[in-house]
């Protein structure tokens, strides 16, 4: 329990309003997407302004509590992940300020400001965003400082391309600006800079989980829409439809007889620079998509016709951003390469159910992340990958092969897919690419732990086949990657360390203790023994199975 | 109704956030894109759909003491509408209940003597005057004086005008309930009304969580109803229409009960008497309106489905649950009524439809938390500002009364009946309430 000190302090910075431990309020930010038990921090506080986040954080460590600073609270990081410690969660519902530069095309947005909201005006002045698939109401600022995957990524880049100037506060309460913001009073339209870009000590490839301090501003860009000023929908929810102008738009569902086909499209689209938007989706996402009710989901999961339309199937969506002319030449294109790697396109219920929904769902204001609970009740991405698309394609083989014997066994509640939900989504015209493997379970503690632990049991798969694993446990698993990825463990430790001194700032987040594998929290502990027994095992046998490979 | 029902439902939860939220898709601009009030007005997470099922999860996993007196968990409970936004919105991508779990989380607080004693105080006035309207109120014949309806309680009439505890009680709503019994008048309705003797619905005992009562005030409801033999009911109060067409069904269907009557909302009667030419707004109207989807007519209008079976692997049911989703809901009627009328122009405001924001009355909330619920009602008067509009039009009493509250003089609230009524004939004057001389 928060001491009494420490909370009449945190009321006197923010006001008895803003200030909660009140238990019922508390359990109110137990659970997270992938929970698998009830962890409420010991307050929760609302504040309104970056100079009451920096006293928070100075309090903490003149009074020793931990801080975890939230944007809608979706991610695990959210919960406390230590026993024995208390936790004041940082809940910027008060700090939903954003603004558009709509000559500039820059937003500047503050930690609560939820993507759609953001999109809508965006919109209204032929401009647009990416928007993560975890979701249109998810904290825009939250994704951009995590990873900002998204599929939109083929054009737009993840979300490291498109973050400018940042706005940072400390574990020790000091603030940082970055880029324009560091020097241009409050301007954050440019992102480098000034010297040596911080960004990367804060931010990197995925984040700091909150053990880094919190970001408090950040600029975005937007880029140029060519659609409607509001999003086109009819219907009543939950079974809306989209359509989008047809003189602008034009969507296609192609499937390939093989993964090496389909991918080589991938890269020959790329090369072309045609397409919005392009997605190898597994197709196991186009009823999870499409699907308003879980037994509509199930009826058509198990039918025939659909496992015999789409076995690699590629999703392109054409913007005609220049004329209609663009339009045609880019389908003829397409077309060519879609002809040159035998593959066909797909018309009826899948393609219509592609135009109306899953494409302007996946593509232009996405729920994936909440659709994609609607099948089992939740899911878990195991398998991660961010490299190439043969990469992507390499993990994809292994993954399905690896998983399914894991899933085989505990179906129900897990559902077995073969790799049918699995993703690969490129990235700035074919040049890099993310896999994503989500397993579908029934939601309760027990299977959300058991869909958990197959992640590191993927990384060290992936490990073992020099891969670049992904992972949202990504932070305590680090010390398990890092001895075979250039020590970059050690890196964040030491970024931990000097900037987090009193280590207040969401621990364990982003790492362990530099050079322990004893673990604190109840959570991640199983998945560290089974990876540092794994990971032995992978040691004593890594050159043998090497050296038989080569032969 | 135990919370224990519900447990599959609550864990389900994976705290995506779509409650608080507007349909994203139906946003186009970020100022109303809220579509929980009390998240809007309280901002910390358990005074969401997705805080208050963490709180259930906690109760039920015994993390937390439902009985504390050391938080407020009774009152964050309470401040809510139970207006379905979130349960329509999370149904949207999941296939789980969210409106029902909260309504066991009020009859938990009740079993520990934690429900608020303003809706205590509805209950007894319901007991004792078959009425949830505290305060002076008129009786239930009071607004009919005059007018030479049937009396469905001594004859047998087919369609019964229910008037509700709003319009039959309280004399300022009765210019409204007359205009709507002169138009079913004039487009040749034969109906009756029960006067006095009509009952209250029975709402206040689910917002207070008394959900054994609410069966016992239903099935006493609808025996009155079978013995009038009526074959329709016309419940102009969204509240009262729902009550009687959803949750009496359920209690209907659990008692092994036939209902043999159909209820029908006013507005929907009434387009019926439009299309069938017995209704005919004729003279123009020159006024730009935007219309307020009273909760109970809009998303929580869906019909009750029964259903008995088995939940299995993946959660999918055997044989499969029809959820109720706001699909079914009476969106047309009321514009159908509204575009009729010449002259008119009918401006859509973003929270509309499914999306509609509570105007701040359900849930018992205004008697629990009145500012919360003007805070309410208000949010709802300046998103109707923004269109520019000549007047708000709902279809609702609480909804009409909550919103003129708040709106006072800068905006006209009218029912959709008040402004046919413009248009077919003359408006009625306030029924002077009888001194106490004239009622010895």
């Amino acid at each position: 329990m928060i001491s009494d000190e420490a909370y009449k302090a945190l009321v006197d910075v923010l006001g008895e309003e803003h200030v909660s431990k009140d238990p019922a309020v508390m359990f109110a930010y137990s659970r997270t997407f992938s929970t698998n038990d009830l962890n409420p921090p010991q307050c929760v506080v609302q504040p309104a302004e970056v100079s009451e986040i920096q006293l928070i954080y100075r309090l903490a460590n003149e009074y020793d509590f931990k801080v975890i600073p939230t944007g809608t609270h979706l991610m695990m990081c959210c919960e406390p992940m230590t026993d024995n410690l208390d936790f004041v969660t940082i809940d910027p519902k008060r700090m939903d300020y954003f603004e558009i530069d709509e000559e500039n095309m820059v937003a500047t947005i503050g930690p609560y400001v939820t993507f759609f909201r953001l999109q809508a005006e965006a919109m209204k002045r032929g401009l647009t965003c990416y928007i993560p698939s975890g979701g249109s109401q998810t904290s825009v600022l939250s994704n951009l400082v995590y990873q900002g995957w998204n599929m939109q990524a083929y054009r737009l880049g993840a979300g490291s391309r498109n973050m400018l100037a940042m706005e940072w506060v400390t574990p020790t309460g000091e603030i940082m600006r970055t880029g324009s913001a560091a020097f241009a009073n409050d301007n954050f339209f440019w992102g480098e800079g000034p010297g040596i870009d911080l960004r990367g000590m804060v931010k990197g490839s995925y984040g700091g989980f909150g053990g880094l301090g919190m970001c408090t501003k950040i600029g975005m860009k937007l880029v140029p829409w060519i659609g409607p000023e509001k999003f086109p929908c009819e219907g009543i929810t939950p079974d809306k439809r989209s359509r989008f102008p047809e003189d602008k738009f034009r969507f296609f569902t192609i499937d390939f007889s093989t993964k090496k086909d389909v991918i080589e499209a991938m890269y020959e689209i790329g090369h072309a620079e045609i397409a919005a938007r392009l997605i190898h989706m597994g197709n196991g996402w186009i009823p999870v998509e499409s699907m308003t009710t879980r037994e509509d989901f199930f009826e058509w999961w198990e039918s025939d016709e659909y496992k015999k339309d789409t076995n690699n199937t590629l999703m392109v969506v054409l913007e005609a951003h220049a004329s209609p002319k663009q339009l045609d030449y880019e389908e003829e294109v397409l077309r060519e390469i879609v002809e040159e790697y035998s593959g066909r396109f797909i018309y009826g219920k899948i393609q219509e159910c592609f135009e109306s929904i899953v494409a302007p769902d996946l593509f232009y204001r996405p729920s994936l992340i909440m659709r994609g609970f609607r099948a089992g009740g939740s899911f878990m991405s195991v398998k991660l990958g961010l490299d190439s698309l043969d990469h992507a394609a390499l993990l994809h083989k292994n993954g399905t092969k690896f998983n399914s014997k894991l899933m085989a066994k505990k179906a129900p509640p897990f559902l077995d897919d073969n790799g049918q939900t699995a993703y690969i989504n490129p990235y700035d015209f074919s040049h890099m690419a993310h896999l994503e493997m989500p397993v579908i379970f029934e939601a309760s503690f027990d299977a959300i732990s058991e869909g958990a632990a197959l992640i590191p049991k993927n990384i060290i798969e992936d490990v073992w086949h020099k891969c670049y694993p992904g992972g949202f446990l990504f932070g305590p698993l680090s010390n398990m990657m890092g001895p075979f990825m250039g020590k970059f463990h050690k890196y964040i430790g030491e970024t931990k360390a000097m900037l987090d001194p009193n280590n207040v700032s969401n621990p364990p987040w982003p790492i362990l203790p530099s050079g322990s594998a004893k673990l604190a929290y109840k959570n991640v502990q199983l998945y560290a023994k089974m990876g540092m027994s794994q990971l032995r095992t992978v040691k004593a046998g890594k050159k043998q199975r090497m050296l038989n490979e080569r032969k | 109704m135990i919370l224990e029902d519900y447990r599959w439902d609550i864990s389900n939860c994976n705290r995506c956030s779509q409650c608080k939220w507007v349909n994203p898709w139906d946003v186009a601009e970020e100022k109303f894109s809220k579509v929980c009030p009390a998240f809007s007005r309280y901002l910390f997470d358990a005074w969401t759909a997705q805080g208050k099922l963490d709180i259930g999860m906690a109760i039920l996993l015994e993390r937390i003491d439902a009985n504390s007196s050391n938080s407020k968990m009774a009152e964050i409970i309470y401040e809510c509408n139970l207006c379905g936004a979130c349960d329509i919105m999370c149904k949207r991508s999941r296939d789980m209940e969210v409106l029902l779990p909260l309504k066991a989380l009020r009859a938990k607080m009740l079993e520990n003597g934690k429900a608020p004693k303003a809706l205590k105080t509805v209950i007894e006035n319901v007991k004792e005057k078959q009425t949830s309207i505290l305060g002076e109120t008129t009786d239930k014949n009071e607004w009919a004086r005059e007018m030479e309806i049937a009396d469905a309680s001594s004859q047998k009439t087919d369609v019964l005008l229910f008037a509700g505890c709003s319009y039959g009680s309280t004399a300022d709503l009765a210019p409204a309930i007359r205009n709507m019994a002169d138009m079913l008048k004039q487009a040749g309705v034969s109906f009756g009304i029960l006067g006095v003797q009509e009952p209250c619905c029975g709402r206040p005992y689910t917002d207070i969580g008394d959900f054994k009562q609410f069966d016992e005030n239903a099935m006493s409801n609808l025996k009155q109803f079978k013995n009038a033999e009526v074959k329709t009911i016309i419940a102009p109060c969204a509240e009262c229409y729902t009550t009687i067409k959803v949750d009496y069904a359920r209690v209907a269907h659990k008692n092994g009960i036939k209902i043999e009557f159909e209820t029908v909302h006013m507005t929907e009667y009434m387009d019926q008497l439009l299309k069938a030419g017995s209704l005919k707004p004729k003279k123009k109207v020159p006024m730009k309106v935007t219309f307020h989807d009273p909760c109970h007519l809009a998303r929580l209008n869906d019909p009750f489905i029964p259903w008995q079976g088995t939940r299995e692997a993946y959660g999918a049911c055997t044989p499969p649950k029809i959820l109720r989703r706001g699909e079914h809901g009476s969106y047309d009627a009321p514009r159908n009524l509204i575009q009729a009328i010449p002259g008119v122009e009918l401006v859509e405001m973003q929270r509309s439809k499914e999306n509609t924001w509570c105007c701040g009355a359900g849930g018992g909330v205004k008697l629990t938390s009145p500012e919360f619920a003007s805070w309410t009602a208000e949010e709802r008067i300046q998103e109707a500002e923004t269109h520019h509009v000549d007047a708000l039009i709902t279809a609702c009493p609480n909804c009409k009364t909550a919103l003129s509250e708040a709106a006072g003089d800068r905006l006209p609230v009218y029912d959709v009946a008040e402004l046919l009524t413009m248009s077919i004939g003359e408006e009625k004057k306030t029924v002077k309430r009888k001194s106490k001389q004239e009622t010895k």
